[in-house]
């Protein structure tokens, strides 16, 4: 039973950052869910604006500005930031990406000044053409934002469920 | 070489008691090394073939270990239940397949009890996708049938059509008991190596039944419900600990999970068991790591001792050395000398610590299985331990070369060595 | 007649020594004969051995054990020369405690396959070999007797065995007989020069009793064949 003490001292030590951890906002981390089915990869990442841009307010200067743009080019070529096993023969098929400086033409309700966070919640879907070579995927959002230093992902294959954490020296999830 | 390996031995014979005490050292050490490896390695291995093919494990909103821990381990208790209502709700969602409700909280001899539906036999999965079954009797049909698991049919000496007593809570010792409403042994399933082994399945309407004339924890005084009047009560029951749900489409879970979090009637937490028990281990892990660096540490000051030893009887070996180079011995035969000596003493101590461990954990197989829900599996040695048994060699072969090394030194400064 | 021991113009000076241990102009030593070495302490009787027995590595001149030069030869191969030719009797202490007496005569023939089948030449078995030396040696029924067990004497003539099996062609011993009594002295010695004869061997017998050089052909005085100037010499 003593075992069982320090597994649940252990998983109250884990409570404050794993029970939200879906809506968790921590900068310089972000997270990752990927979901096989079929043929169809889904990836769905959602990040605190600050690990992308630095920043999580509307963009006022030039510089933000081009940050934002900067931003929205490198996850429009996703097949740049995700690349699954080869041999699956995995291509982009959709993509959505959402976030509240993304609407410029909206009403900024997220906009009043103060200490909000804002986040990105993005999602792809590849369809594999071979999904049983699907084995492993290598994410280089590193590379594309700095301000990212740890990427939480989470993923639900036929061969299981799995966790794992990212850095920029571990870019690569296998199951 | 086979000359060489003889004088080692008998030299070695020689100065058994400071070399046996040194075997003492690095075969406990050993046995202390693979030992905490095999618990790690069969926890590992428990943990993740007790749960396959659920999609969700859903609870009360607390920590995602601590809710695996208690709906899939038995380890712990929940902190709250979740109300029926939410449950239907989750089992109404259009993209769930199945949701099986667990309620648990009772107990029998120290083994826990949970209540359940029959689908329960249908939807859990252990190990590989392999589905449970029976080696007697069939599901609970009557609300007053159980079905055990393996372990406790074994360990208690059950078979079907026997009566058992459930006893309110867990523990040993000072329960009350549900002596008003025995239960019927209706099936025992077959050994699966995970928690199952170790639970008594009932329906979750037992569980209610049982609960019938009860508030607050203990029976109202003076007021029974005989077993055979329970049926006329509704026994639907009000709350249940957690459920287990399965998904039509598995591209579907995060979603279901984010609904599942985010369901308006109470906090409920949704967990992927197997992201869960991954957060386990990253936990564990850092614990895992420290145990391992401690008992290295223990070899390593074990080797070290064999190293000290026979450094300190290099002295007294002078004049051997110098008589064995003089019949014509190489230097290289006097470094190989020492040498094997440490991989002797190195390697009996493996041998040793090997058998020694393999001992203990038959001993202690039924009392760890017991008490930490580890198997240990019969086994002389496991292959992910070879590793650290080829790094003690090693390290053995390390602590070999330096007295090797002074000994090859001394016999080139020593030469023939015919006045002492 | 061959020569066994064949030593021109040899020096030897020890690692950070100031000045040469050894310098001898010329020590020729015929095959089969018996030469009494002698040699006071200090005299460097210990290194002119070991240049003898290729456990020293001599760094200049001539140095021919039956015929083949050891300057410059490998040490291993050095150590193959010693194991193959050579027999060596110290002062004391000359068996390894933990092995038995056959396993402590046996021992050259462990090293050495020539001599393991030069001995075998004489009996189908070593243990046989080993035997008729002990018996020769007057040390039957020591066999089994654990080394530390026998007296000096007893050890003495086991190391002699060791050094004659296999019949090397040079058997040095150097101050065999200092630790036995004078009656055991010349009882040993005279066991020792009978089995060399029987041998064949050539006889280096070193000693600073020169009462025991009357038996042997030729006795040589070391500080007389060697020039190195005489510094303080632990040696």
């Amino acid at each position: 039973m003593i075992k069982s003490k320090i597994l649940l001292l252990l998983s109250m030590l884990l409570t404050p950052f794993s029970t939200v951890a879906a809506v968790a906002h921590v900068h310089g981390v972000a997270t990752l869910q990927l979901a096989l089915d079929e043929s169809l990869l889904h990836l769905n990442l959602s990040s605190p604006l600050d690990s992308l841009l630095g920043f999580e307010h509307q963009p006022r200067t030039e510089k933000q500005k081009t940050a934002v743009r900067h931003m929205a080019d490198q996850l429009h070529q996703a097949e740049r930031l995700f690349r699954p096993t080869l041999a699956a023969r995995c291509t982009l098929k959709t993509y959505s990406l959402e976030s509240p400086v993304l609407e410029t033409g909206k009403h900024k309700e997220h906009d009043h000044e103060g200490h909000d966070h804002a986040d990105l919640n993005a999602e792809f879907v590849f369809y594999c053409a071979k999904p049983n070579e699907l084995r492993d995927l290598e994410i280089n959002l590193f590379s594309y934002f700095p301000g990212l230093l740890r990427l939480k992902t989470e993923a639900a294959t036929p061969r299981g469920q799995s966790a794992a954490i990212l850095t920029p020296s571990k870019r690569r999830i296998s199951w | 070489m086979s000359h060489l390996l003889h004088i080692a031995l008998r030299s070695a014979w020689n100065r058994r008691l400071t070399l046996g005490l040194t075997l003492v050292a690095i075969t406990l050490s050993v046995a202390m090394l693979i030992g905490v490896e095999r618990l790690r390695y069969e926890a590992h291995r428990g943990f993740s073939l007790s749960v396959s093919g659920t999609d969700l494990v859903v609870g009360a909103r607390t920590s995602p270990i601590q809710l695996i821990l208690y709906a899939v381990f038995r380890i712990g208790e929940a902190t709250s239940n979740i109300d029926w209502k939410s449950f239907q709700d989750i089992a109404d969602n259009p993209l769930v397949a199945w949701a099986v409700p667990i309620s648990l909280g009772d107990s029998h001899h120290g083994f826990p009890v949970m209540g359940t539906t029959p689908a329960y036999f249908e939807h859990f999965h252990y190990s590989d996708s392999r589905r449970l079954s029976f080696i007697k009797g069939q599901p609970f049909q009557d609300i007053f049938d159980v079905v055990l698991g393996m372990e406790v049919a074994s360990q208690l000496g059950y078979t079907i059509g026997d009566r058992i007593v459930l006893s309110h809570g867990m523990g040993e010792v000072g329960l009350l008991e549900h002596d008003d409403k025995p239960f019927i042994v209706s099936g025992i399933l077959a050994p699966t190596g995970t928690p199952v082994d170790r639970t008594l399945h009932i329906s979750l309407e037992g569980i209610t039944a049982i609960h019938l004339n009860w508030v607050g924890g203990v029976p109202m005084h003076g007021f029974t419900i005989p077993g055979e009047h329970v049926r006329k009560f509704d026994l639907t029951p009000k709350d249940i600990t957690a459920a287990l749900v399965g998904l039509k489409n598995r591209a579907a879970v995060f979603r279901v999970q984010r609904q599942i979090n985010e369901h308006k009637d109470e906090p409920l937490l949704a967990v992927m068991p197997g992201v869960a028990l991954e957060q386990l281990w990253q936990v564990i892990g850092v614990a895992e790591k420290t145990l391992l660096a401690v008992t290295s540490m223990v070899v390593f000051v074990g080797l070290s001792g064999l190293a000290a030893v026979l450094l300190a009887s290099l002295n007294e070996r002078r004049r051997e050395m110098a008589i064995l180079r003089a019949i014509g011995a190489r230097r290289r035969d006097i470094f190989l000398l020492m040498v094997s000596e440490s991989l002797l003493v190195t390697l009996g101590g493996i041998v040793l610590g090997v058998i020694l461990l393999s001992a203990a954990s038959l001993l202690l197989a039924p009392w760890v299985q017991a008490n930490y829900g580890i198997s240990l599996q019969p086994a002389l040695i496991y292959v992910s331990e070879l590793k650290l048994l080829v790094g003690v060699v090693a390290v053995g072969l390390l602590a070999g070369l330096v007295p090797g090394h002074r000994a090859y030194k001394m016999s080139l400064t020593d030469g023939l060595m015919s006045r002492i | 007649m061959a020569l066994a021991i064949d030593i021109q113009n040899v020096r030897f000076r020890y690692a950070g020594a100031a000045a040469d241990c050894l310098d001898i102009p010329l020590l020729q030593v015929e095959a089969g004969v018996r030469t009494f070495l002698y040699g006071p302490s200090g005299s460097g009787k210990s290194t002119l051995l070991g240049l003898m027995g290729g456990v020293i590595q001599v760094q200049q001149g001539t140095l021919n054990i039956l015929g083949k030069n050891l300057v410059q030869m490998r040490p291993a191969i050095c150590d193959r020369m010693r194991a193959d030719h050579i027999g060596f009797i110290f002062q004391q202490f000359n068996l390894i405690p933990y092995l038995s007496v056959m396993d402590n005569i046996l021992l050259p023939c462990r090293f050495s396959l020539r001599r393991q089948q030069r001995a075998l030449a004489e009996s189908s078995t070593l243990e046989g070999v080993a035997r008729r030396l002990l018996s020769r040696l007057q040390l039957e029924k020591t066999e089994h007797i654990p080394v530390t067990k026998l007296s000096v004497g007893q050890q003495q003539r086991v190391a002699a065995a060791r050094a004659l099996i296999g019949k090397p062609e040079i058997v040095i011993a150097d101050e065999p007989t200092s630790a036995l009594d004078a009656d055991r002295q010349s009882a040993f010695l005279d066991l020792l020069l009978q089995e060399c004869t029987e041998a064949n061997a050539a006889l280096i017998f070193v000693s600073h009793n020169r009462q025991l050089a009357a038996q042997f052909h030729h006795e040589i005085s070391l500080p007389s064949i060697n020039i190195a100037v005489p510094i303080e010499n632990t040696l």
